[in-house]
């Protein structure tokens, strides 16, 4: 029974975790929802958002 | 002392610039474009070195290029270093003119020597630099940091000397012209007076901006148009001002050289020039694009990707679900803890993670064309096409780099001038099949198109882009017309590209795959998994009958006319949303299969290859994931574009999935 108990927090709760880290990440687009920003070459140096050409 | 570094892109300025400087001490951008600036201190500490964006031209093509001339116009520097690439070196001199004739002591890089010694190139330097006005010219290597040191040493003098323009007489009529112009900023405090007029008849728009505070721009107007007239008339071939200096010009560098360079031998083409009148030719071009297309996807499903994906497969579902069952039998796990283990994440995660060797293939493969120099060509070779519908080359960066990951593709769409092509760009750019997509591909071609597989990808491919294409047309002929705006890329030369940057650079691309595996799409797979198991008649239950059948059923019907209206495509195409692997793990775990074999056995029961082709045209239109609309949204800093790009995706993609399919059933197809 209390196998059973910690492997169910254990699964639901990471799994709730990570949704809600996902969430949280993509909305800030940008490079944080990005799945390859680490090796991104073209955007994702410290551009300052007022410094971008108005569109 | 303040030092500017000058010179054409792709001359080695970067290296040179961190060879002669130890550190930054300033990195940011320059005011109002998307340039980076970068000052270091040289290492001789005798004053700052200032990283100009490389440039062929003092006269801008675009915001980003005026940064030089800005600099020129308003910055204090007692010095300008030249990096010329002495392979090039008769295209690099035109910056080099330009730059001497604002009248500022100059020392000159004169890099890649070795390169134009292996071309047949022998330039006398002592005797180039005498018709430079004395400014020393040193040979160096930026690469290996050979003669950097003897280049560094000129500064301190060069700083002292005193050194008068360059002159070069432009003829009668232009020359005139220049002294009215001088004449009328007598009065006015600005550098380099005659550098200033010649910047104006060229057409440089900086300079006139600056002008109009001290004269009117009527008569700004009038004078360059009356000096136009004057000099162009009686010459053949001479269109407009701008031709005219820039001939002089030419006239004047190849004087130059012929005094000062000697071609030992005759090297006709170098290997990329003959390359590249293959592969950037005007009929050839597209086609052979189209090719490595086509043979990126025969490796990434026929040739490589496949044979391994079955083999990580056949582990999970066999030794790994075994293993996983008994060590959960050993420990008295319950049913349900068994179900959301093997049904839920097992099935789900590792539904995607069997994936893994195609899309690293994929990357492997993409990395191999970027590195070898072909990227660019594509750009090239595209621009005449994407002129036609309104935008240019540079636009189809963004969608190469879409193909990997549509985030930041969009975000790459920056580096375009013009707001609408740039606004086009990032809306049409989700279009492209991202990696992500991929996955779901690799079930459906597995499962419908075992004969075809690469085939069947690459015309999905296609079809993003033909579909980017045409709405691109209508879009800037309707919603977003334009003026045109040109487009200059440098090609590098070709190259193998070396295996450690290789490995690095594709698992750099892939290894976010596997991270968002092990978290975003195993949290995804326990609540999907959790939907289908538990329903309005508790937990359990029969999955025809659960939360997730519910949900699914609601958007289905939408979807018979376009041949997959069961609850099963509607919940994993909502799903799909959050990110499109997930359709794949939904997949996975709705139709309970132990193995890729049974789910490809048991999606045939609910789809026809035609249904399944619809469907896959349908999940590659219909909507951008969720971080692509947050990246969208931030980059447009609109709502309203945010939601067109949401919108016309499902609408086109409606559209389009629906006249394939029933196109297809028209034609016989089943």
């Amino acid at each position: 029974m209390l196998i059973n108990i910690l492997l169910g927090v254990l699964i639901f709760g990471y799994a709730g975790w990570t949704l809600y880290r996902f969430v949280r990440k993509s909305k800030e687009g940008k490079c944080a929802g990005c799945s390859i920003k680490n090796s991104c070459k073209s955007a994702c140096d410290a551009q300052l958002e007022e410094q971008k050409a108005p569109l | 002392m303040n030092i500017a570094l000058a010179g054409n892109p792709n001359t080695g300025k970067t290296s040179l610039f961190n060879i002669l400087t130890g550190s930054y001490e300033y990195v940011g951008n320059w005011t109002g474009v998307t340039v980076e600036k970068k000052v270091g201190v040289l290492k001789n500490k005798v004053g700052r070195l200032i990283d100009l964006p490389g440039i062929y031209s003092l006269n801008p093509l675009s915001r980003d290029e005026g940064v030089a001339t800005q600099f020129l116009l308003s910055e204090d520097f007692s010095l300008i270093l030249n990096i010329v690439d002495a392979a090039q070196i008769e295209r690099n001199l035109y910056l080099t003119i330009q730059l001497l004739e604002y009248g500022r002591p100059m020392v000159i890089g004169l890099n890649m020597i070795d390169v134009a010694k292996s071309r047949g190139f022998q330039i006398d330097a002592k005797n180039l630099s005498k018709r430079l006005l004395g400014s020393p010219i040193v040979p160096i290597v930026a690469r290996t940091g050979k003669g950097c040191d003897q280049l560094a040493a000129n500064f301190q003098a060069m700083k002292e000397r005193k050194v008068e323009p360059l002159f070069i007489d432009y003829g009668p009529e232009l020359e005139q012209a220049v002294g009215t112009l001088i004449e009328r900023l007598n009065h006015v405090e600005l550098p380099s007076k005659r550098w200033m007029a010649l910047q104006f008849f060229e057409g440089n728009s900086l300079v006139r901006e600056l002008l109009q505070k001290h004269i009117a721009s009527s008569e700004l107007t009038a004078l360059f148009e009356q000096t136009e007239q004057q000099v162009i008339s009686g010459k053949t071939g001479i269109k407009n001002l701008q031709q005219h200096i820039r001939s002089v010009r030419g006239d004047v560098i190849r004087a130059i050289l012929s005094d000062c360079l000697t071609r030992t031998k005759e090297v006709e083409y170098t290997f990329s020039e003959t390359v590249d009148q293959i592969v950037t030719n005007k009929y050839l071009g597209i086609p052979i694009f189209l090719l490595f297309m086509f043979l990126i996807f025969k490796f990434t499903f026929d040739w490589v990707g496949t044979p391994l994906s079955d083999l990580l497969d056949a582990f999970f579902s066999g030794p790994l679900t075994e293993w996983l069952t008994q060590a959960l039998v050993a420990v008295g796990a319950s049913d349900f803890i068994q179900a959301v283990l093997l049904n839920g994440i097992v099935a789900g995660v590792g539904g995607v993670l069997v994936f893994v060797p195609q899309i690293f293939m994929l990357f492997f493969l993409i990395s191999f064309i970027e590195d070898s120099g072909y990227m660019a060509r594509v750009a090239m070779v595209m621009d005449k096409l994407m002129e036609m519908i309104g935008l240019n080359g540079k636009a189809f960066i963004p969608m190469i780099i879409g193909f990997g990951c549509n985030v930041p593709g969009v975000m790459a769409a920056r580096t375009i001038e013009q707001p609408k092509e740039r606004l086009l760009t990032i809306i049409l750019t989700p279009l492209m099949s991202c990696s992500a997509r991929l996955s779901v591909y690799s079930l459906f071609v597995g499962a419908f198109f075992t004969q075809h597989q690469a085939l069947i990808v690459l015309s999905l491919y296609l079809l993003g882009i033909v579909v980017a294409l045409g709405l691109a047309k209508i879009f800037s002929s309707t919603l977003l017309k334009q003026s045109s705006s040109m487009f200059v890329v440098e090609l590098p030369p070709y190259r193998f590209p070396q295996w450690r940057t290789l490995m690095r650079s594709t698992w750099e691309k892939g290894k976010g795959f596997i991270r968002k595996a092990g978290t975003f799409i195993f949290g995804g797979s326990v609540v999907i998994w959790f939907l289908s198991y538990a329903g309005p008649g508790g937990l359990n239950v029969d999955m025809n009958n659960s939360y997730l059948a519910m949900i699914g059923g609601l958007i289905a019907p939408l979807f018979a006319p376009l041949g997959f209206g069961t609850w099963q495509a509607g919940a994993a195409l909502l799903t799909g949303f959050l990110a499109k692997e997930v359709v794949v793990s939904t997949m996975n775990i709705i139709y309970v299969a132990p193995d890729l074999a049974t789910l490809q056995g048991t999606m045939a029961n609910f789809y026809s290859p035609l249904s399944a082709y619809s469907f896959m045209v349908f999940l590659l239109l219909y909507v951008p994931c969720l971080a692509t609309v947050a990246v969208i949204k931030k980059e447009t800093a609109s709502a309203r574009w945010t939601w067109f790009s949401i919108g016309y995706a499902l609408m086109i993609a409606y559209l389009i999935a629906l006249m394939i399919y029933w196109g297809g059933k028209f034609l016989g197809f089943q």
